[in-house]
């Protein structure tokens, strides 16, 4: 268990919110237009790293928006939290 | 003519809590993003609509509730007549949703409110909630969102020692009946 | 021996026996420094501390007591779960086994639901000390839970009874407890299953409520749907990218079903939608997916479409619906609402009305799960019951028949509609449904659409929706049950199984919904189904059962 501060609510109990994978996969805008491959690329790629990842979560049990996470998945320390839209303040 | 009937109608007291279903008053859920939502809804309403996170604004008779950046939550402090209801939500739908300035959904019925009294309702609370409530229940109209038992809930800190809690119908009787068992080891 | 810890993964230390540091002077000596140097500060407190006694232990490990008989004529126990002993771990490396992975699963040390926390020690010990290597450098099994020791706080407790788990009801409970209904769990709802009447079993009471519904009048709680209220200058847009099918010119007052698939192209939920005005509209959901559809749209609109103009509010419980099925639910409806035209003209198939009911607003819907006549009606959840009630005594001299969610499932089943959840399984494209006519040529995009084409999803031989006749009409299949082309050859293939099945009091003979290899070319095929007991011969057919012109 650990916290987590929501952008938009501030800090809260990681039971009132859900993980929702790897953060940055944007959907191709023009999906027809791609190879299978370059689809499989988009649906179904995703780097699970251990150690630290960008994600998308979501404060579904409060102001129910989602936000990214910069989070260590070995130790769950959280390196930062930022909005959608937003460029990751750290690399 | 149609009878209105509620999951819970009743009203129990504990040593230091005393809760109650309050019925029926007027909620609605108000969402937009834009600044000319935000003046219409103040000046509809004649209350500023809150923008800071976690508060509320309130007058005599209405509460606005802050959820999220972009979602509200209305509500009047007395029972009201269904025909105020529907008034009001018609007025706002009129005035916000048919001029694309956002969208105005009558949830009276969605959420049940609960009002609670005493000195150990932040304690009966702490018993199901994962919310640190050591800021929030001497902060005056302060909101949050968050799980009771593992329930949805809407609370409403009004004053110290009193406050709304809102949560959906459905399950309104399980947690009515929740908050009964454990006021009895508080 | 003990682990001892090698790099901190957060601003940590380990200090004190944790450390590996078991002796007094040493404890105090190390713990000191290393605070010091984990906070940056100098604290000499404990330089001038008098230490009167450390009394050096002595430190062995004992991985296995000696005994005064040969080892073969002990019984050594290891692990108590799994009752295996020293002497199995060293028969294991007799025959060879080095890899304590290896050691594990042949002599099941630690595989037990302790997971080896009674165990594994000494296991490696033993191990260690037979082979003549370190301990360190065999290694560990991959840990797995529990991972630490559960307080006896954690597991007793009073017994919580009936908050053991949530339970949702919907505004018209009391009346089906009232009236002896069974009850069906459907996600956290608890549902109006059947009604037996006396000494009723479930397939008596579900073969009446069937026939009544279609004979006469039926009326069911529809109120756990799940209900999305949706407004914005861009709903019908939304509504376009989220449904396979078009939303666009759906005229207002009017209802249209709709599919939602996953972006790999699988059903994932359906509903009918109304649209109540120009920008708004009333979207339902399944009962059990109606938390994840809203969470799943709201995901789309805050991150993929942030420059729609659209706003989701959930109002599933603000509602009570109400649906009256049968020939006579017109008659019924006109009664509660007499001033409402429901001349086909007037109030068509899939579409809505405005009304009144004692003065309390509500919404009609004409659309239909069960194939017949029937109307929804939507009123808040404050007066649901008194409305249902209403129905109900209005319906009486057409002998109205309450029926729970079996009956429904079995009338729908007769007209072929599929449940998302019980005939779609995550697998399933709307093809592979035979619902074709669903998906919009004409858009550009919607969620799921480039997954209809994928090298996988247009394969032909994928398993597809079809009817299932018996040979026996008596014959009842079970949900679940394999289907397959021959019974004689061995290894025999699964060509697919069973979804729904039921006995229809309406067609007199037992029919099914199942999910077949190639299924919608091998229609008149015969297959079997093979039991325990015998083989029950069936016929693949159309999915539409039953087939009353309405």
């Amino acid at each position: 268990m650990f916290l987590i501060n929501c952008p938009y609510c501030g800090e809260r109990d990681q039971s009132e919110f859900s993980a929702g994978g790897e953060a940055h996969i944007v959907r191709p805008k023009q999906p027809t237009e791609l190879s299978d491959d370059q689809w499989a690329e988009f649906l179904f790629m995703r780097k699970n790293i251990k150690g630290v990842q960008f994600e998308r979560w979501n404060h579904a049990h409060g102001c129910r928006k989602w936000f990214n996470m910069v989070r260590d998945t070995s130790n769950d320390k959280i390196h930062a939290v930022y909005k959608m839209g937003e460029k990751p303040p750290i690399k | 003519m149609l009878k209105f009937s509620t999951p819970i109608s009743d009203s129990k007291e504990y040593s230091e809590i005393k809760i109650s279903e309050v019925e029926p008053i007027i909620k609605i859920n108000l969402r937009g993003k834009n600044r000319d939502f935000i003046t219409k809804i103040g000046k509809e309403l004649s209350i500023i609509l809150p923008v800071d996170p976690n508060t509320s604004s309130s007058n005599e008779k209405l509460n606005l509730l802050w959820l999220s950046p972009d979602e509200w939550f209305l509500y009047s402090n007395d029972k009201i007549d269904l025909k105020d209801t529907n008034s009001l939500e018609d007025k706002l739908f009129n005035e916000i949703s048919k001029v694309k300035l956002g969208s105005v959904t009558n949830v009276s019925d969605h959420w049940i409110m609960i009002n609670l009294k005493g000195t150990k309702v932040y304690e009966l609370l702490s018993a199901g909630c994962p919310f640190n409530f050591n800021n929030f229940k001497n902060s005056n109209g302060a909101v949050t969102q968050t799980l009771l038992n593992h329930i949805d809930v809407i609370i409403h800190n009004k004053n110290v020692n009193d406050l709304n809690l809102f949560v959906r119908r459905s399950f309104s009787a399980h947690l009515w009946l929740w908050m009964n068992d454990s006021a009895r080891f508080i | 021996m003990f682990f001892l810890p090698d790099k901190s993964e957060l601003d940590q230390i380990s200090v004190g026996s944790c450390n590996g540091d078991f002796e007094l002077e040493e404890v105090i000596k190390n713990t000191a420094n290393s605070i010091n140097k984990f906070l940056k500060v100098k604290n000499n407190d404990y330089e001038n501390l008098e230490i009167i006694s450390s009394k050096e232990i002595d430190k062995k490990n004992i991985w296995l007591l000696p005994s005064d008989k040969p080892l073969g004529k002990t019984k050594p126990f290891l692990d108590f779960q799994n009752d295996s002993t020293a002497n199995d771990i060293k028969l294991a490396l007799r025959e060879g086994f080095k890899s304590i992975e290896h050691v594990k699963r042949y002599t099941t040390t630690g595989m037990a639901t302790d997971q080896g926390k009674l165990s594994n020690m000494h296991a490696l010990g033993i191990i260690a000390e037979t082979a003549g290597v370190k301990m360190g450098e065999l290694g560990t099994t991959t840990f797995r839970p529990p991972y630490t020791p559960l307080t006896f706080g954690a597991i007793v407790g009073r017994n919580v009874g009936e908050f053991f788990d949530i339970t949702r009801r919907t505004p018209i409970h009391d009346w089906h407890v009232e009236n002896k209904a069974e009850f069906e769990n459907v996600g956290q709802w608890k549902r109006a299953w059947y009604y037996p009447i006396g000494n009723e079993n479930m397939h008596e009471a579900v073969q009446r409520e069937s026939k009544a519904a279609r004979d006469s009048a039926g009326i069911l709680d529809a109120s756990t749907l799940g209900k999305i209220d949706i407004q914005g200058s861009d709903a019908s847009e939304f509504l376009n990218r989220v449904y396979t099918n078009a939303w666009s010119k759906l005229e207002i007052g009017k209802c249209r079903y709709g599919l939602m698939l996953n972006e790999d192209g699988m059903v994932y939920d359906d509903g009918v939608t109304t649209r109540l005005s120009e920008n708004h509209y009333l979207m339902t959901t399944t009962t059990g997916g109606a938390a994840n559809v809203l969470s799943k749209l709201e995901d789309y609109l805050q991150t993929e479409w942030p420059e729609l103009d659209v706003y989701l509010t959930s109002v599933t419980d603000h509602y009570g619906t109400v649906s009256i099925c049968g020939p006579n639910s017109k008659k019924i409806l006109s009664k509660i609402i007499p001033g409402l035209d429901l001349s086909d003209k007037e109030f068509p198939h899939m579409s809505f009305k405005n009304a009144l009911i004692d003065n309390i607003k509500c919404r009609v819907m004409r659309i239909s799960f069960t194939g017949e006549h029937s109307y929804e009606i939507n009123i808040q959840a404050s007066y649901a019951k008194s409305v249902w009630e209403k129905c109900y005594e209005a319906g009486k001299e057409f002998n109205i028949t309450p029926y729970g969610t079996e009956t429904m499932h079995l009338l729908r089943a007769e007209k072929g509609f599929i449940i998302a959840g019980q005939d779609t399984d995550g697998t399933m494209t709307p093809l592979d449904l035979q619902m074709d006519w669903i998906i919009s040529k004409k858009k550009y995009d919607f969620i799921g659409k480039r997954s209809l084409y994928r090298s996988d999803t247009i394969r032909e031989d994928r398993k597809q929706l079809v009817g299932l006749l018996t040979e026996d009409p008596k014959e009842i299949l079970e949900e679940g049950a394999q289907i397959v082309a021959e019974t004689n050859k061995q290894p025999i293939e699964m060509l697919g199984h069973v979804t729904s099945s039921y006995f229809s009091p309406n067609l007199n003979k037992s029919i099914a919904l199942a999910v077949i290899k190639n299924g919608k070319k091998l229609k008149g095929q015969k297959l079997f189904v093979p039991m325990k007991n015998k083989t029950i011969n069936v016929t693949i057919t159309d999915t539409v059962f039953l087939d009353k012109k309405k």
